[in-house]
């Protein structure tokens, strides 16, 4: 087990390597030259626009060029916004709280309604709960997070006057009662494909031997669900968080847009329309790193859930 | 006896079974009937869609103009026809490019194994290292909005996804006796996986890639919603949600709610067409 952790610790590692490196290379790969880029088309005087040279060393190498911009980025440097006139990092930081709440509203969500409709359906197959769960999950997933958005704006916030159509709110309880129907435009989809992966795996483990040995020995239909058909049929269910997880982020820049809510997202769309590129690259960075890391956390807790897997990957 | 034509036994076709279910004809009746509203919509709409008429801003539906009009003036139901166009031309072309090149790539990977394949699945893991969206928006970033900078971004997250799939089949394709019979004949590599495993795990890439259409749908709408994929004034049910958007707040729901159904219609339409043909041809995802 410690062998595998360290394992895929260092195995992650070239991934954000080559990540930061691709998101570096963007400023060059775009029409223009890196300064002009860099400046969104602004006329500046030359001593500026060599000073942006100098500390993007523009003149060096390039591969120079992403060692000093790497080793600005790990020491907390990501350069400054040509549209805001401050610190890439103090436009970014305080937008970061924001996501995390709404990200973390919408998980809650799609744990509680999601996973329990899942199992639900997938312990009474092709009962009329099933049925319907089956519905609402095929409409579900088809509906992305800014339909809904759209829609729950439409409905709950215009036309009942129940919510806030905009906005993040003062904090505390008038931030969760603001960040409520984003975190259900989120958590939509995602409950859908939550609930369709725990009903096939729940299902199919109701289905294992061991269920009916269970059941044969006598114990509650309680224990033989909670403790044999559950465990063994929620494994899929981590296995496919990561993916969930990434959904998760780029739903939240759609969210956050619908919503007018002042989050990583919606900075990052702003800056992409006026083209302010130190935080664009900060912003897909951060978030890139973010995913990179979830993913490994699930790889591992997946490991320490289910033995099976340690095994199998350590012989092949 | 070169004329009698043999049986190909292990050519496994989707299998010829009589009915779908009703729903999913409907669905497929869907797909067909949005096609031919994209392709004859200049004869389906009442009005040219960019038609700007400023004394009959912001009306409500009536005969006129069935579904209101918006801001400008311009009618909600011709653009939401003319809007069918972008909105299926640009998953059409994501499918498309993902095809084109995550199938050979699929194909490689998953028929050669070995260094080719490590290689492939490490240019695979860099791809899916990014949130889905982000890539894309990061591209429009760099590129400039537009409906091709986002057709092509999103078809480069589509890319390894497909090649992902193909690889997976083709690797338990390569087991099966037909394969080892072919390379006895002395037949390439090449000959054997493009004619004798590419028809075999074909059903698989149109089942994956039926639903892949649904999916870039919803993506391309998403980036023309947040101003980054198809431009104004040009016709699209992502642009109109955020043209409706605005108008929403002083209680216009019909151009909001006409492109959130057009949007979810179809996309539930390919998911249950994409869902059937995978049951029926091969496992996908």
């Amino acid at each position: 087990m410690g062998w595998y952790v360290v394992r895929r610790l260092l195995g992650a590692i070239p991934l954000l390597l080559v990540t930061s490196f691709i998101v570096y290379s963007f400023l060059h790969l775009a029409p223009g030259s890196p300064e002009q880029v860099l400046l969104a088309g602004k006329n500046v005087s030359v001593e500026t626009l060599q000073a942006i040279r100098d500390k993007y060393h523009l003149d060096d190498p390039f591969l120079v060029q992403y060692w000093h911009w790497l080793t600005n980025v790990l020491s907390g440097d990501l350069g400054d916004s040509i549209v805001f006139n401050d610190t890439v990092v103090s436009v970014v930081a305080p937008r970061i709280l924001p996501t995390v709440e709404l990200a973390a509203y919408a998980l809650l969500l799609i744990l509680v309604f999601g996973l329990s409709m899942g199992i639900a359906s997938g312990i009474k197959r092709n009962s009329p709960l099933d049925t319907s769960v089956s519905g609402i999950t095929l409409v579900g997933s088809s509906i992305s997070t800014y339909v809904s958005g759209i829609l729950l704006i439409a409905v709950f916030s215009v036309a009942l006057g129940w919510f806030p159509v905009f906005g993040l709110g003062t904090g505390g309880l008038d931030r969760i009662y603001h960040l409520t129907l984003p975190a259900i435009a989120l958590a939509i989809a995602l409950s859908a494909l939550v609930a369709r992966t725990a009903r096939a795996s729940v299902g199919n483990a109701m289905d294992q031997e061991f269920v009916e040995t269970a059941r044969s020995r006598g114990f509650t239909e309680r224990r033989v669900i909670g403790k044999h058909a559950l465990r063994n049929g929620l494994i899929p269910v981590i296995t496919i968080s990561g993916l969930v997880f990434g959904f998760l982020i780029s739903g939240a820049v759609l969210v956050e847009y619908t919503f007018g809510l002042n989050g990583l997202g919606a900075l990052l769309i702003q800056a992409v329309r006026t083209k302010d590129f130190a935080v664009v690259q900060a912003i897909t960075l951060l978030l890139t790193v973010a995913f990179i890391l979830i993913n490994l956390a699930v790889d591992l807790l997946y490991v320490a859930i289910d033995p099976r897997v340690r095994l199998q990957r350590s012989s092949a | 006896m070169a004329a009698a034509p043999v049986p190909a036994l292990h050519r496994r076709r989707f299998l010829p079974r009589a009915s779908a279910p009703a729903v999913t004809v409907a669905a497929g009746a869907v797909i067909v009937l949005l096609v031919l509203v994209a392709i004859f919509a200049p004869l389906l709409a009442p009005y040219d869609p960019n038609q700007i008429n400023l004394s009959d801003t912001l009306a409500s539906p009536s005969w006129a103009h069935p579904l209101g009009t918006v801001s400008s003036g311009r009618d909600i139901h011709s653009r939401l026809i003319f809007g069918s166009r972008t909105s299926l031309l640009g998953p059409l072309l994501v499918v498309g490019i993902s095809v084109a090149v995550g199938v050979p790539l699929g194909l490689l990977g998953g028929y050669r194994g070995g260094l080719v394949d490590g290689f492939l699945a490490r240019v695979w893991d860099v791809l899916f290292a990014f949130p889905p969206l982000l890539l894309a928006i990061v591209i429009v970033a760099a590129f400039g909005a537009g409906f091709w900078t986002s057709t092509i971004a999103i078809a480069i997250i589509y890319i390894p996804l497909l090649a992902r799939v193909v690889r997976g089949v083709v690797l338990v394709e390569r087991e099966r006796a037909y394969v080892d019979a072919c390379k006895v004949q002395g037949f390439s590599g090449y000959r054997v996986s493009m004619r004798h495993v590419l028809p075999n795990v074909s059903p698989t890439i149109v089942a994956q890639s039926t639903l892949n259409f649904g999916y870039a749908l919803l993506d391309l709408a998403g980036l023309a919603f947040l101003g980054l994929g198809v431009q104004p004034p040009t016709s699209d049910w992502g642009q109109m949600l955020t043209d409706g958007r605005q108008a929403l707040i002083s209680h216009h729901y019909s151009e909001v709610l006409a492109a959130s159904v057009a949007i979810a219609v179809t996309v539930v339409a390919f998911n249950l067409v994409g869902d059937w043909l995978g049951d029926r041809g091969g496992k996908t995802r």
